[in-house]
């Protein structure tokens, strides 16, 4: 999606729910025809939800708006933190890792902050008019795209330059291992997945070389494995040898995961949402892929950054509900519901 | 029929005729969309030795000749909501009392630093101004002392970026061929050089004029005659569509600046690069423009976020060292004469929040470094 595109969605957003947040009736959303339901226990109400994230600590969100907070899991109510407010025209990346939260503004400026708050007063890490509308964190680092080369910097600050991570490569989307940065190369470089060692300090090279109909769709790195989606289907390769080993696919679904939000994947299970539906597999085995929240979750971001519909952690499934969708409008969640896993 | 702006800062320095310009400017100005608000002093009388001159809008290019120091400049935003384009001049040596106005243009300010907004433009040669007017795609002069009257329109022309040699322009529109045209005397357009897909017009030397290809990897070279086919100088240019791309050249070599945030200074032999090309200063913070100066290399960078410095080197080595002049109002804001660095400097940094609000730009004039002055 161009800058303008993004611009329009969010001012779309802005004239269809006003530019403010408001707190809904939960108590009118109305019942799922599966488990897990809109029943579930609501964690926090906002309108105008547009993505959710997890770490062992918090629970984050943002808004359409750019707002963007987090609460501690343990007592969302009385615990938020704001980081950066809403009422932008444009979209708002954001990604979170490490205990480090990051957002860009003006698709161009990128400010950290720990994860318990900065008090307003934000790092500015870096600007980059030629940011093409992802950031992505990494251990202590926020990585993006640039129009022209790969970057990272420091959560404390850039310094004069960036680092370099990959010249001359523009990344659909990044995923990384412990040592190495994952990317669907969209121009610059051959397609398909490259990687490179996330100190830029080795060459990048090929991963996999893809040149299915179908395209490669959305990436994910876990457990010694690369992971992608290619129309219906997921595959996976190890990451230590994978141009030379033969991809397996892991899950054919039934009908193209055009709408992937993100495939995810942990020590034990991928993730990935289809339409208004979340997904789960076990990485060995995976059979039959189960329905992981109700048919509630905004079916697309409206290309706010990665950001997710849904996030796992150890227990819980932390889902945007968009309740009764109003013919006619766009997807907008308006609250963050919990179900155990 | 366009008033010219500039009568209305003569009046602003000239007590007789105040009166009558300053009305037949504002007449002027109610009739126009495309005048501007100017009732607020443009320029004061710096207050430290080095400052010739206040000026109250954001200095975007700096030029000099041996009397006058010339700059297009930008306020965002106008009185009025709108954004506007000056060109102006002052005499160095008494810059606030000697303010030329030659033009003044709405513009949009989400175009400019994109590439698509060209008014920068201008070039001064023999007593006469020349600059490009995006909006009406023209290419128009005046006397350096000021216009009398309109400006006076040279050609209808559409420009992606251009050069000024030997009183020609040489000039392409993105991704066209590359043309000229003399700006002495009225002569038919002449027919494109045997160019195609050029994106920047960078500089002409010798005998052949230079530009960066539309792939943005590449610079090339053609004779001004169009007498040979493109050659390639060099095939290794990084160029960012989000900053300014400039080049220069000296008896040996032209030298550009690879313009992204972990940018670099390279250069090849006029005649090219047999493999990559030279590194002059390797990592540099989004180089976007460069001047050469005999021996010495002068380059804007940003040495911290948001914040243009200004620094030099000694060629044909370049050891890297520290910045001459921070806060540089523009990429493009420092020029040079014979004994002295220009530069216009702002205390704003590049925010949003900042670039709306209104700017003071600080015109100094500066000894050149590695020289004695008299």
């Amino acid at each position: 999606m161009t800058r303008r595109g993004l611009k329009l969605v969010s001012l779309l957003l802005c004239c269809l729910t006003g530019c403010a947040g408001h707190t809904v009736d939960l108590d009118r959303t109305a019942p799922a025809s599966s488990a897990p339901t809109s029943s579930d226990p609501s964690v926090f109400a906002e309108e105008g939800l547009a993505g959710v994230w997890v770490d062992e600590q918090r629970l984050y969100w943002l808004t359409y708006f750019g707002t963007f907070q987090s609460c501690l899991k343990a007592d969302c109510e009385h615990t938020r933190v704001t980081y950066a407010k809403g009422s932008h025209e444009q979209a708002v990346p954001v990604a979170v890792a490490n205990g480090h939260v990051y957002w860009a503004l003006d698709l161009a400026r990128v400010f950290s902050c720990p994860a318990e708050g900065c008090g307003g007063e934000p790092v500015k890490v870096v600007r980059d008019p030629g940011l093409r509308a992802h950031i992505y964190a990494n251990q202590d680092h926020v990585y993006w795209s640039s129009d022209v080369d790969i970057y990272r910097c420091a959560a404390s600050g850039c310094g004069p330059t960036p680092e370099v991570v990959v010249s001359g490569a523009i990344a659909g989307q990044l995923a990384f291992d412990e040592t190495h940065a994952y990317w669907v190369s969209t121009g610059g470089i051959t397609g398909g997945i490259m990687r490179a060692r996330t100190d830029g300090s080795q060459p990048p090279e090929p991963v996999v070389d893809w040149e299915q109909p179908d395209g490669l769709r959305s990436i994910a790195v876990g457990g010694g494995y690369l992971y992608w989606v290619s129309g219906a289907h997921v595959f996976r390769c190890p990451t230590a040898n994978c141009n030379a080993s033969a991809t397996t696919l892991l899950v054919t679904t039934d009908g193209a995961i055009y709408d992937v939000t993100a495939l995810m994947v942990d020590a034990s299970a991928m993730y990935w949402q289809k339409a208004s539906t979340g997904y789960t597999c076990p990485l060995e085995g995976c059979e039959q892929p189960a329905a992981l929240t109700p048919s509630r979750v905004p079916s697309t971001p409206l290309g706010v950054n990665d950001a997710a519909s849904f996030a796992v952690d150890a227990t819980d499934v932390y889902w945007l509900d968009e309740g009764d969708r109003q013919p006619g409008l766009p997807p907008l969640a308006k609250a963050i519901r919990k179900t155990p896993l | 029929m366009r008033e010219p702006a500039l009568t209305l800062d003569e009046a602003l320095v000239s007590t007789q005729t105040t009166t009558i310009l300053l009305a037949l400017s504002l007449a002027a100005l109610a009739c126009s969309a495309n005048r501007v608000d100017l009732d607020a002093p443009v320029l004061e009388p710096g207050n430290e030795p080095s400052v010739l001159g206040l000026v109250r809008e954001r200095v975007e290019k700096l030029a000099v000749d041996g009397e006058r120091l010339f700059w297009s400049g930008t306020r965002v935003p106008r009185a009025d909501g709108a954004n506007a384009w000056f060109l102006r001049s002052c005499q160095k040596r008494d810059c606030a009392a000697t303010l030329v106005t030659y033009d003044s243009q709405p513009y949009d300010a989400q175009m400019h630093g994109t590439g698509e907004f060209m008014s920068d433009f201008f070039a001064v040669s023999g007593g006469q101004i020349y600059w490009y007017r995006s909006n009406s795609d023209e290419l128009v002069a005046c006397p350096v002392t000021g216009c009398i009257g309109s400006p006076r329109k040279l050609a209808d022309l559409t420009i992606g970026g251009a050069v000024f040699h030997d009183d020609r322009v040489y000039f392409c529109d993105q991704g066209g061929p590359i043309e000229s045209l003399s700006v002495l005397e009225p002569e038919p357009r002449q027919p494109p050089m045997p160019v195609t897909n050029a994106a920047l017009t960078l500089a002409v030397q010798d005998g052949y004029v230079y530009w960066l290809d539309g792939n943005g990897r590449s610079i090339l070279r053609t004779r001004t005659d169009g007498a040979f086919a493109a050659e390639t100088i060099a095939n290794d240019v990084t160029v960012s569509a989000f900053h300014d791309f400039r080049a220069a050249t000296d008896a040996t070599s032209i030298y550009w600046t690879n313009n992204v945030l972990a940018g670099s200074i390279r250069r090849c032999p006029l005649a090219g690069c047999s493999g990559a090309s030279d590194v002059v200063i390797a990592v540099l913070g989004t180089p976007q423009s460069l001047l050469i100066d005999g021996s010495e290399l002068y380059y804007q960078h940003e040495a911290k976020p948001e914040e243009f410095s200004l620094s030099s080197c000694s060629l044909p080595d370049c050891a890297q060292s520290l910045p001459l002049v921070d806060h540089l109002d523009a990429p493009a804001a420092f020029a040079l004469d014979d004994q002295y660095l220009y530069v216009a400097t702002g205390e704003q940094d590049l925010s949003p929040a900042d670039i709306e609000k209104g700017t003071i730009a600080r015109i100094r004039r500066l000894p050149k470094p590695h020289q004695e002055l008299p």
